[in-house]
């Protein structure tokens, strides 16, 4: 072999191409309507950490390209950001608390809306209405399956950790390529393309939530009561620690307050 | 078992139906599909009104602003000096409201039609996966699952989930309150119309879990009913815990 072949990269045909969109495809239904086979198909992968990798980082890539689309298809059809803000703020300013404030008070409300826009106008808007905005939307490529990567092997941890006993034999690789599966539903984001479309967080949260107890049932061949335990003890570590932050967040927070309402 | 039958089957009950799709290895799947076409046909009727808004925003403001303020005339009741600040602040708001709706998209007033037709598509494509269809579906079949149990019923995820997902066939028919409602006429019918589809959906449900779980009819709706008391009960408690915890820091900032 010369130097010039060695260094050649052979383009996927486009069968290769076809055939992969179709498998990926068949594991992906598979997972969202919950398929034996299919999870156990990708425990039994001779390398299901990477395997499972790949199949995440699709979903991730697929998710956010819908969203840059989307994005600009909002972008598009929904009226010019500043339209919109002007004509808030026309409004705002012909209602009677407005009028009755003195000229400095009217100059700061005024400042203080056009701050408030520039940093959240982008969420009415619905498309990047900064510079920040539109590099965040287009680094969402890279983050968006960094994101379910990295929440899939906090959660596939914490699953192992109550998990592993009952079945020796699943190691936690194996378990983590069944757990991957439930991230599919993640994918049905990609209707978000629509401007007044988009799927529910709550509906996708749930089917995912369904497919983890399937998954863990299957990786462990456990019984469903043991899967549900398994899911759930994740969500409970993170609501326990999300609770315990508000406390401590609270318990500062309430004597600040007091001391600048003593210091008023 | 083709599409026709199982989605025809699901509407009369039949009980051979409910079997057949149970024992299937793609249950889970083929339930769905039967969510998706009603939910899909549904949506294409439901979501008819909205395009229709986008198309051809609403002209009359002054109408709907002195309407509005008749309205708040008829029912006011506080003190006098106030009404005309009041007016003035549901007039400027209804006026919001309706600019922001003439606002004309970015690409120009011609392309109202083209965004009316994606918000369309967009809105049909959504309605299968809103929380009323797959969003119930999924929760009460997980919930109804873990209840089932207690009662000793033996269904898989995927055939709880395949079966109660047949209680959205009825739901086709809430094509017929869109329409009603879209020549604004026969609003009693329309009413009366989706009461008996709720109805229709409720008593497939049961039925989808009887099969499912191999249970009796009686033993199915003990099941629901076990589970839809837990599920209100969560509801109270989380709700009673937010409160005492919003009352608290209240309680503690002024004190």
């Amino acid at each position: 072999m010369n130097e010039s072949n060695a260094l050649r990269v052979n383009m996927p045909t486009v069968d290769a191409v076809r055939a992969a969109a179709k498998r990926f495809l068949a594991l992906w239904l598979g997972a969202m309507f919950l398929k034996t086979e299919s999870y156990s198909y990708a425990r039994d992968q001779k390398n299901p950490f990477g395997q499972a990798l790949i199949y995440i980082a699709v979903l991730g890539v697929l998710i956010a390209t819908a969203g840059i689309l989307g994005a600009g298809l909002r972008y598009a059809t929904l009226p010019n950001g500043d339209a919109t803000k002007n004509a808030v703020l026309g409004h705002l300013q012909a209602m009677p608390f407005y009028e009755s404030w003195n000229a400095s008070l009217q100059d700061s409300f005024t400042q203080g809306y056009e701050r408030t826009w520039d940093q959240l106008g982008s969420m009415f808007a619905g498309y990047p209405t900064t510079t920040a905005g539109f590099v965040t939307l287009l680094a969402s490529l890279l983050t968006t399956p960094l994101g379910l990567v990295i929440t899939w092997i906090v959660y596939g941890a914490l699953v192992h950790l109550v998990a592993r006993g009952w079945n020796r034999e699943t190691s936690f690789t194996e378990m983590l390529g069944a757990l991957a599966l439930a991230t599919s539903p993640q994918l049905l984001h990609v209707l978000g393309l629509f401007p007044t479309g988009g799927v529910s967080s709550g509906v996708v949260s749930l089917w995912a939530l369904v497919c983890n107890i399937f998954a863990i049932r299957v990786a462990y061949q456990t019984t469903t009561r043991r899967a549900i335990w398994g899911a759930f003890f994740p969500i409970l570590v993170v609501t326990v620690i999300v609770v315990l932050l508000v406390v401590v967040g609270l318990a500062l927070l309430v004597p600040v307050s007091r001391t600048v309402g003593g210091a008023q | 078992m083709n599409f026709t039958t199982l989605f025809i089957g699901a509407l009369t009950l039949k009980h051979q139906t409910f079997v057949t799709l149970r024992e299937r290895s793609d249950v889970f799947w083929r339930g769905f599909l039967v969510l998706l076409i009603a939910a899909l046909i549904a949506g294409l009727f439901s979501s008819i009104q909205a395009a229709l808004h986008v198309a051809s925003p609403p002209q009359d403001k002054e109408q709907a602003i002195a309407l509005a303020i008749a309205n708040f005339r008829s029912s006011y009741t506080g003190p006098a000096a106030m009404s005309d600040t009041i007016e003035t602040y549901i007039s400027e708001g209804i006026a919001l409201g309706y600019d922001i709706q003439n606002l004309p998209p970015r690409a120009g007033e011609g392309a109202r039609p083209v965004v009316a037709l994606v918000d369309y598509v967009g809105n049909v494509l959504a309605t299968p996966f809103r929380f009323g269809w797959m969003g119930w579906t999924l929760l009460a079949g997980l919930l109804f699952q873990l209840t089932s149990r207690l009662f000793g019923g033996r269904a898989s995820m995927a055939q709880m989930l395949g079966l109660s997902s047949l209680a959205a066939a009825p739901q086709v028919f809430s094509l017929l309150t869109s329409l009603l409602a879209l020549t604004g006429a026969l609003s009693g019918i329309g009413s009366l119309l989706g009461f008996v589809i709720a109805v229709w959906s409720a008593a497939v449900y049961v039925k989808a879990t009887a099969v499912a779980q191999n249970f009796s009819i009686g033993r199915a709706l003990g099941a629901i009913v076990v589970g839809l008391g837990i599920l209100l009960g969560v509801v109270i408690v989380l709700g009673v815990i937010v409160a005492v915890v919003v009352a608290g820091v209240i309680g503690s900032m002024r004190g």
